[in-house]
């Protein structure tokens, strides 16, 4: 690990800063949460009688990820999506009527770390124009449906946080801030050691993407 | 800007919360839950898009009040889960929905942009073992609440209450 930088803190919620090689960040991070997820989930249920159908509440922890890159907006987010896979939602209309044939087709979608670019890509950046401004900042849905249905298979409920959310913006003309919710966190939430699985997969397979997207070079 | 990068180093920043998970459910059936929820909010659709491409912007603001309607919400993308599991030989009522209003999301990042990771809301709805149906997603004011901005707070717990009330209101079996 090439720790450089101390701990600061952050209120409200609790923050640890550090930082981190390119090469140490995979490690570190798959390392940590195996920490996180056995420590920190630790669920409070109650339930509310209502008038109307019924509402339940619990609390998970989680870990928000702010990952600060030494590389151009425009270029991240070109590598970003030329790395990853495009998820078509006719591939899977295919699959459920010619199984071999859709399966065949999912898996030639996918791409980096078996990762697919989902549709509904939100341009925050372009928002900014509604209040005369101007900054570059997308929020895309990255994720693979065979990956999810490992989790939903297990338990329906997984399927809020698939495909998962990453925020990338432009900090200034030589860096990209990335922020994403750290999946095996989200996950783990549902005490399901099959999910564990997969989330901490998805752990690693999220930070190999974002620095092959930072640090890939031009032909 | 309020930050610069510098160096070659890639800094990686943990910040650790307590989310509230919330789970909606009624005896109303699934296919009557998801049609309720969908005629009852707009979209933000392609010509909304099209217009902010084109820096129309009294024009995008006019259809964005529209398009969030009287729950102050819009859909902005639906995703068919339940329709994965047939890849498996079963398929299940499951379909997840990102919720929000734009208006509301420039609110919150023009304090802090990482704000954005939340904005749009994600919502899932399924149908549950016993037949009924339940909406689940975690409260907008828990995720928000990192950031410690008031301006952020302010809109993140109308965002709570806006939701519930609409959620609610499509479970309510009293409707016919």
């Amino acid at each position: 690990m090439n720790f450089v930088q101390p701990i600061v803190s952050r209120s409200p919620s609790a923050v640890s800063r550090m930082v981190f090689s390119s090469k140490a960040w995979t490690a570190v991070a798959l390392a940590a949460t195996a920490a996180i997820c056995q420590a920190q989930s630790q669920p409070v249920t109650s339930q509310e009688s209502a008038m109307i159908g019924t509402v339940t509440t619990s609390t998970f922890q989680v870990t928000h990820e702010s990952v600060l890159l030494p590389v151009n907006f425009d270029v991240f987010t070109r590598n970003f999506k030329y790395l990853l896979g495009r998820y078509d939602p006719d591939d899977f209309a295919l699959a459920a009527v010619h199984p071999k044939h859709g399966m065949q087709r999912l898996q030639a979608s996918q791409g980096e770390q078996g990762l697919m670019l989902f549709q509904g890509t939100n341009n925050h950046g372009a928002l900014f124009a509604t209040i005369g401004q101007s900054r570059k900042a997308m929020r895309y849905y990255v994720g693979n449906p065979l990956i999810a249905l490992q989790m939903t298979r297990h338990n329906i409920s997984a399927a809020l946080y698939a495909p998962l959310s990453i925020l990338v913006y432009q900090v200034d003309e030589n860096s990209t801030r990335v922020e994403y919710i750290r999946p095996s966190t989200l996950f783990g939430q549902f005490k399901i050691p099959e999910i564990d699985k997969v989330g901490k997969t998805l752990d690693g397979k999220l930070s190999t993407l974002l620095t092959k997207a930072a640090t890939l070079k031009p032909e | 800007m309020s930050e610069t990068g510098n160096g070659s180093e890639i800094r990686v920043e943990s910040r650790h919360l307590t989310v509230e998970h919330i789970s909606v459910h009624s005896v109303i059936p699934y296919a009557i839950a998801r049609r309720r929820l969908e005629s009852r909010l707009g979209r933000l659709h392609d010509g909304i898009r099209k217009l902010l491409a084109e820096n129309q912007i009294d024009q995008v603001r006019r259809e964005l009040q529209d398009a969030a309607g009287s729950d102050g919400l819009a859909i902005h993308y639906i995703g068919l889960h339940g329709d994965w599991l047939a890849l498996e030989g079963g398929r299940s009522n499951c379909t997840n929905y990102l919720i929000g209003n734009v208006l509301y999301a420039v609110q919150m990042t023009k304090v802090d942009l990482a704000s954005g990771l939340y904005a749009p809301l994600r919502v899932v709805l399924y149908e549950d073992a016993e037949g009924g149906s339940t909406f689940e997603y975690d409260r907008p004011s828990t995720l928000f609440g990192q950031f410690g901005k008031a301006g952020i707070d302010d809109i993140a717990r109308v965002l709570d209450e806006k939701l519930l009330t609409l959620l609610r209101g499509v479970l309510d079996p009293s409707v016919q």
